[in-house]
Order: C-alpha cells, then sequence, then structure tokens
C-alpha cells in the first residue's frame, strides 16, 4: 500500500482544494490508501518535511513534482507548480497526481 | 483585514520603483479618472497566475486616464525571488505596463492593511476607495473568469455609477511579513 503524505501550512488557501483533487484522483485510479495529512507550522518543521510550500504531496516519501525556481528552498509560503501549459499554479496539476499514483502504485 | 474602508481617502506614499524613478501616489491622481494600487510579488503562484491579467488591465485601461501602481511589500529576506533586483527582472521580463514599486519597510502595506499577494485597491479621481479586493474570481483559468471584478468596478467608476460589488475577499499568498 502506497504511503501518501499531504502536507499544507493553513495560511495557504489552495489546500482545500488540492486535498480534494488528491483524493478525486486517488478515487479514479481505484488507490485505496489513507492519506496522511500533516500542518506545517513552523519554519523548522518546512525544512525537517522538505516542504517546498503549500501543498506539497510525497508518496512514499518522495515528492510529487519538480521544483520551480519560486520553490527553491523548505519554506513556509504557496507553492508554485507548474502546468503541463507552462503556467504556474497553486494547484498541483491533476496529471502530476496521476503519474506519481501509478508510479507509487507500480512499485 | 484592510485598514481602509469604502470612501476612505487614498493614504500617500512615495516610494521607488524598478524602472529607477521614485513613485508618489498624488502625482498618480493627476489627470487621473482612477488609480489602482495591486499588492503583489514574485513568488507568489496566486500572484503569478494574475500577473498577465493586472498587466492587460493597466495597458486596457490606461487610454481611459487610470493608472495601476503595484507595490511589493514582502520580505526579500526570507524570500529571495521578491528582492528589488528580482523585482526589476521580472518587470523587464513580463514587460510590465505600470510601475512596480518596493515597499522595503513594509509600512505601505501596513497602513493600508494589505494581507495578500494580489491585494487590489481601486480609488476613484476624488481618491476615494470604491474597490477592495481580489481582480477576478477564477485564477486558474482566465477563459473561465465569470466576475471581472477589478474591470467592473473601473466602467462604474468611469461610468460615475455605483459599483455593484464594491468588496470581494482577496485570494492569494499572505504577505511575507519581518519579523
Amino acid at each position: 500500500m502506497p504511503r501518501i503524505e499531504f502536507f499544507y501550512w493553513a495560511d495557504c488557501p489552495s489546500h482545500e482544494r488540492a486535498l480534494a483533487l488528491l483524493r478525486q484522483v486517488m478515487a479514479e485510479e481505484a488507490i485505496q490508501a489513507p492519506v496522511e495529512i500533516v500542518e506545517i507550522k513552523t519554519e523548522a518543521e518546512a525544512e525537517h518535511h522538505q516542504f517546498y510550500g503549500s501543498p506539497t504531496i510525497h508518496m512514499n516519501g518522495s515528492d510529487i513534482a519538480p521544483l520551480t525556481e519560486y520553490s527553491v528552498q523548505p519554506s513556509l509560503t504557496c507553492r508554485a507548480y507548474r502546468r503541463a501549459d507552462g503556467r504556474i499554479s497553486p494547484l498541483p496539476p491533476r496529471e502530476l497526481i496521476v503519474a506519481a499514483l501509478r508510479r507509487t502504485a507500480a512499485v | 483585514m484592510t485598514n481602509l474602508r469604502t470612501g476612505d481617502t487614498a493614504p500617500d506614499f512615495t516610494l521607488p520603483a524598478t524602472d529607477g524613478k521614485t513613485y508618489k501616489l498624488h502625482e498618480a491622481f493627476k489627470n487621473a479618472k482612477a488609480v489602482v494600487v495591486v499588492f503583489t510579488c514574485n513568488h507568489c503562484p496566486y500572484a503569478i497566475a494574475w500577473e498577465d491579467r493586472i498587466n492587460a488591465l493597466a495597458r486596457d485601461y490606461a487610454a481611459q486616464s487610470v493608472r495601476l501602481l503595484a507595490i511589493n511589500a514582502n520580505n526579500a529576506s526570507t524570500h529571495p525571488a521578491d528582492s528589488f533586483e528580482n523585482m526589476a527582472k521580472r518587470a523587464s521580463e513580463k514587460h510590465f505596463a505600470f510601475p512596480y514599486l518596493h515597499d522595503e519597510s513594509q509600512s505601505i502595506a501596513r497602513t493600508y492593511g494589505a494581507e495578500r499577494t494580489p491585494e487590489l485597491f481601486i480609488f476613484d479621481a476624488a481618491k476615494r476607495l470604491r474597490y477592495h479586493g481580489a481582480l477576478d474570481d477564477n485564477y486558474e483559468d482566465e477563459h473561465a473568469v465569470k466576475h471581472q471584478y477589478a474591470r467592473e468596478a473601473l466602467d462604474a467608476i468611469l461610468a460615475e455609477k455605483d459599483l455593484a460589488l464594491p468588496e470581494t475577499k482577496p485570494v492569494g499568498c499572505s504577505i511575507k511579513w519581518k519579523s
């Protein structure tokens, strides 16, 4: 069973939609696994969990997304994700979640 | 929660910009029918997502004597992407149609009570606050926008009408304050 961790910082407003998206994609991919939800409250916690902004999703300990030039160090901030069309979004792109889930499930 | 209420007078400021000039808000009001003050930044994904639309707003309304000033008040020591040097790079790369001002002391952001990036304050020619909030209702997809809050506000101001929606909730990253 994959280990899925969802890290968020409450001050960034995108985490609820991102978590809903993660759960939706997991359902579509028929992946039944618990999602450990972790609130990051301090810079030290951000560093410890390699939290490059809210939200950050780890699957089996690995970040599902590559870093962008806007997310260069663990920090209490909103995370910038690059979409397939090159645009920046505060939400992790669906295709990244799908790809990570499939990779994780295949292990 | 912003410190300003609808009808309040625009707090004046003098700030340096990435173009090497210094801007005074009261000078922006000369011959202007409206002035838009946007608190924004380089690093925030919401600010980036709305960046081109803010630029388009400035361009589209310039001929109607609307001026737009953008202010970055973030603490660059914790968010290096928001340094003055990086602001200048961004303004150049994106061909900003507005001055990009640096509020290094954060005093202007505190005076306005700005909390998010981006967060808009729109004043009429009499320097009264007429609109505060978000640019529009969809940061993800400009083609799916249903309410163009800022444009609707400017259109009403230019037509000397009351605003249907003078306040919306700003959506974005928190301003990164110095401790």
